[in-house]
């Protein structure tokens, strides 16, 4: 393949893993849920170019779709969500922003450890996507397992889909309808999280999940 | 006397124990990197001057073993060459680290024969009373920071050359961890500069906390002859690295078959760790441009601007003048460093109680620091072997019977182990 | 009669820095203005400001010694030095093989540890917070700058600029994720360096808020002098290795003749101007962070240099 077409797809790629750090280092709400905004950007830019790159045009839709639902949809939800629920402020994680983006480097080394050796008979372009795309998603459950606040979980689970996106688009042969069925049931599961963030905040008038594990009601 | 425990290394791992598997080039440089970076962070929370030294001393030997565990890695995945490079910066280490050590204690116990103070936070000013002592502590602390042109820089670029040809290494783990290894290298040798700032500035500089501080005189010819003879030795192993590398030869050769390029026959004496075209250095010149360059800017400056001089009162501000104990201390130099890594590494906490306002009691800050390797590792150990050593004790109280029937029952045992050996 | 005309391109070199320095911050200083909807002062403005300097007298403070004296010309030359020798409108230069990236790197701490202790000497409580927030920023800088310096030379097979330089400008080199990643740590590197926003403010007077500023806050006359033109050239030395390494399109390879260094010299000037028109935008669009978040800051472009070194084993399959 063409190396200069290699190397763009690379680019993106990276630019995903970039881009799944800067979600790690925000510490404000509304700049997290814009630098998602982007984290769906980038991934779809890729996908399109990699429609580009493989000659299959059902990508475009599929670039299409993660651009307008995942990067001007649900992030201006989200603003509204945020706003109303009153908590646009600062994000506490759990062992502060320099453990946790030194735990990152070591999933991104380990996530290249484990699918380079494995995938030694594919092509290099896909051997490297799922490398770095299996690093997105490991760094979208740290997000998830860092952060105290239940809008930045939500935001870190989205991100792991944009990594398996990025997952199936290297690999070649991701047809339409699973992309569509995957994004209806994400816009769904957003939904109805935010009907019960709204529900939670009425009764309890926090969404901090430390705070909430008190009221669970099992402990003397 | 750490360099014993290294010689020990080297010739155990190196010598007797055979070749290397490549997994010892893993544990030993991650051990090494994690070393330095834990040493210098406790010396950084020292306010103690031989404390803060003692410690640094962790941090050395750390980078020594990161020397040390590339070469087994390179030794281990048959590249002489690079083994010998790594050895050599190991090796070449373990010098420099005696000679600008010993000047650093010795400038410590000037110091503390002058004032019978080893506390930082209870001198200050002492360059104005120890001239001299502080030019040649200064010139230890510049060597120990790794700052051209003096010798602690070379060993560290000769180690940093090393872990650079870490990417010929086939194993997957290697590759990823030696760079990880280098970024904690680079970031122990930058926390060291740290340290050094703080360990000069506040002994030497600034204004006196104390009454001892103000009255310090200096320490005798003899001592002051030792220190400089050192300071000597950092310059020349810094500006003139070429002859201390062939003088190591001799000893690469046998541990790893093979050999660094001679260095005495290169040009302006460079010296040329690999090849030409890779990467060289070269301390005389280096010295050279920058006695020129600040030579130049001097005469160029006096001849176009005034020479005057005023004495006056510090500016602070605008503040009138404020009482010694408004200085720094050590404690506050090292509060950001603290704050940034020993709230993770030491659980490093500050408590402070401010009384109300109207009450004229002082304010109290309280810094409370855990040391986790000393409470995890040393005081298990500490506590086992105490309590072998109890009951071993009971061998001292026996009987002559007792005695004997030790040494009959020994006998007994080797007779048998020797029969089923057979 | 060769290595009399390199000895001639190396000492012109050294004289370009030391003269495009004060136009290049005063350029950027000019633009922040325009941006900000000033006027500005005038392009020229820093080389008035280092000749006032240099005819004033210098005013000591009593507890002041021979370090707080003697350290403003070491910070002169160990920067002017690390300055020369990074290529700027030619590569081969005669003292590039006296020091590579990693020299450079720890000359520029020579500097700084000399700042920092004449922050310690006169012993007021502003110089104590100067360098001890210098010295925690240098802890996590340097670290970084040196996984940049990593990156670049696995990539390139060499620690000097020089082949650096050589081999950016080759046909091997391809769009890399670490190159990109590296050179988002460099920038960061370089804006904590030389302490802009939003890392620190060169135009503030609250000493508080301030780390470089409150190092040099009992510096007067000729002294400050040399400290306020170590710093411009320590900008335009950033400036010069991003564009070395990254942009090198344009730098003279030695011996290709008069014309070759010519275009070279105007090269490099556009590209100080394009840093200085980025660098201008960028510190109008932010602003500064809290002392403690510059921590996580520079940790970021540590990791990030770290990544990027990792990422060069996953492109090409090397």
């Amino acid at each position: 393949m063409d190396p200069l077409a290699l190397d763009v797809a690379h680019l993106f790629a990276g630019g995903l893993v970039l881009v799944s750090f800067m979600l790690l280092y925000q510490d404000r709400m509304t700049g997290l849920i814009n630098i998602f905004a982007l984290h769906a950007l980038v991934v779809s830019l890729s996908v399109a170019w990699q429609a580009a790159i493989q000659d299959a045009p059902h990508l475009y839709i599929t670039a299409a779709i993660a651009l307008g639902v995942k990067a001007v949809v649900i992030p201006f939800a989200l603003h509204r969500i945020v706003v109303r629920l009153g908590i646009h402020r600062t994000i506490e994680p759990v062992v502060g922003i320099g453990l946790t983006m030194l735990a990152g480097i070591g999933l991104v080394a380990l996530s290249i450890m484990v699918m380079l050796p494995i995938t030694a008979q594919a092509g290099t372009l896909a051997r490297e996507d799922l490398a770095f795309a299996l690093s997105v998603i490991l760094l979208g459950l740290l997000m998830m397992i860092s952060r105290r606040n239940a809008v930045s979980q939500v935001i870190g689970f989205m991100s792991i889909e944009n990594g398996l996106i990025l997952a199936a688009t290297g690999a070649k042969g991701m047809p339409l309808v699973v992309e569509i069925s995957v994004a209806f049931s994400i816009l769904v599961a957003l939904i109805v999280i935010g009907i019960f963030l709204f529900r939670i905040r009425e009764r309890f008038e926090t969404v901090d999940i430390h705070l909430l594990h008190e009221h669970r009601g099992e402990q003397p | 006397m750490t360099k014993v425990a290294v010689y020990g290394f080297v010739r155990i791992v190196f010598d007797l124990l055979g070749p290397p598997s490549w997994w010892w080039g893993a544990v030993v440089p991650l051990l090494g990197g994690v070393t330095a970076v834990m040493g210098v962070l406790y010396a950084l929370m020292e306010h103690d001057l031989k404390r803060l030294l003692a410690y640094h001393t962790v941090e050395n030997i750390g980078i020594i073993f990161i020397g040390l565990g590339l070469a087994l890695a390179f030794e281990a995945n048959a590249m002489p060459a690079a083994a010998a490079l790594a050895l050599t910066a190991a090796l070449l280490h373990v010098f420099n680290h005696s000679v600008f050590k010993s000047l650093l204690f010795f400038g410590a116990g000037a110091v503390l024969g002058a004032t019978g103070e080893r506390d930082m936070e209870r001198l200050g000013g002492l360059i104005h009373r120890m001239p001299l002592t502080a030019f040649a502590f200064l010139i230890g602390c510049a060597a120990i920071s790794a700052l051209p042109p003096f010798n602690g820089f070379v060993s560290e670029w000769l180690t940093f050359q090393a872990i650079l040809l870490s990417p010929a290494l086939p194993q997957w783990l290697l590759k990823f961890l030696i760079p990880a290894i280098g970024a904690l290298l680079a970031l122990s040798a930058a926390l060291a500069a740290a340290c050094f700032v703080k360990a000069f500035g506040i002994t030497f500089l600034g204004r006196a906390r104390t009454q001892v501080a103000r009255e310090a005189v200096e320490t005798d010819r003899w001592s002051l002859a030792a220190m400089f003879g050192l300071a000597a030795l950092c310059l020349l192993a810094g500006i003139l690295p070429g002859y201390f590398i062939d003088a190591l030869a001799p000893v690469i050769h046998p541990l790893t078959g093979a050999n660094l390029p001679r260095q005495d026959e290169l040009d302006w004496l460079t010296i040329v760790p690999i090849a030409q075209s890779r990467s060289s250095y070269n301390g005389l010149l280096l010295f050279l441009f920058i006695a020129l360059a600040a030579g130049l800017g001097a005469e160029v400056i006096h001849r176009w601007s005034s020479a005057a001089i005023r004495r006056s009162d510090p500016w602070d501000c605008g503040f009138p003048d404020a009482s010694p104990m408004t200085q720094y201390t050590a404690g506050s130099f090292s509060q950001p460093i603290r704050r940034v890594f020993g709230s993770v590494v030491f659980r490093a906490r500050e408590e402070v109680h401010i009384p109300a306002p109207g009450d004229v009691r002082a304010a109290r800050l309280h810094v409370q620091l855990r040391d986790v390797p000393w409470d995890l590792l040393y005081v298990p150990a500490a506590r086992l072997v105490n309590y072998a050593a109890e009951r071993l004790n009971r061998m001292q109280f026996l009987t002559i019977r007792g005695y004997l029937t030790l040494v009959f029952g020994a006998l007994v045992v080797l007779l048998m182990v020797l029969s089923i050996w057979q | 009669m060769a290595v009399i005309l390199d000895a001639i391109v190396q000492l012109g070199e050294m004289l370009v820095v030391l003269v495009l320095a004060p136009l290049l911050a005063g350029y950027v200083r000019t633009l922040k203005a325009r941006l900000l909807g000033r006027r500005g002062p005038p392009l020229v403005q820093p080389y008035r400001d280092l000749l006032r300097l240099l005819r004033k007298e210098v005013v000591l403070a009593h507890g002041a010694s021979w370090v707080f004296r003697v350290a403003p010309y070491l910070v002169f030359a160990t920067t002017w030095v690390a300055a020369a020798l990074v290529p700027t409108f030619a590569t081969g230069l005669v003292i590039s093989y006296a020091a590579d990236m990693i020299a450079i790197v720890a000359l520029l701490g020579s500097a700084r540890f000399m700042l920092a202790l004449a922050g310690l000497d006169v012993g007021t409580s502003f110089g104590g917070i100067g360098s001890s927030r210098e010295m925690m920023i240098a802890s996590l800088a340097e670290p970084a700058m040196l996984m940049v310096v990593f990156t670049l030379s696995l990539l390139a097979g060499s620690t000097q600029l020089s082949s650096i330089a050589a081999f950016m400008q080759g046909p091997d080199v391809g769009l890399r994720v670490s190159l990109a990643l590296a050179l988002v740590a460099l920038v960061m590197v370089a804006i904590a360096e030389n302490a802009r926003i939003p890392v620190d403010n060169p135009a503030t007077h609250l000493e508080l808020t301030m780390v470089h500023e409150a190092m040099i806050l009992e510096y007067s006359g000729r002294h400050l002098a040399l400290i306020e033109a170590a710093s411009f050239v320590k900008l335009l030395l950033y400036v010069s290795v991003i564009a070395c390494a990254f942009a090198p399109w344009g730098i003279a390879v030695s011996g290709q003749g008069f014309a070759a260094y010519l275009l070279g010299l105007a090269a490099y000037v556009a590209k100080l101007a394009a840093g200085g028109f980025l660098l201008a935008v960028f510190e109008t669009s932010i602003a500064k962070m809290r002392v403690f978040r510059v921590s996580d800051f520079l940790g970021a472009a540590l990791m990030l240099g770290l990544l990027a070194t990792l990422l060069l084993f996953v492109s090409r399959g090397t």
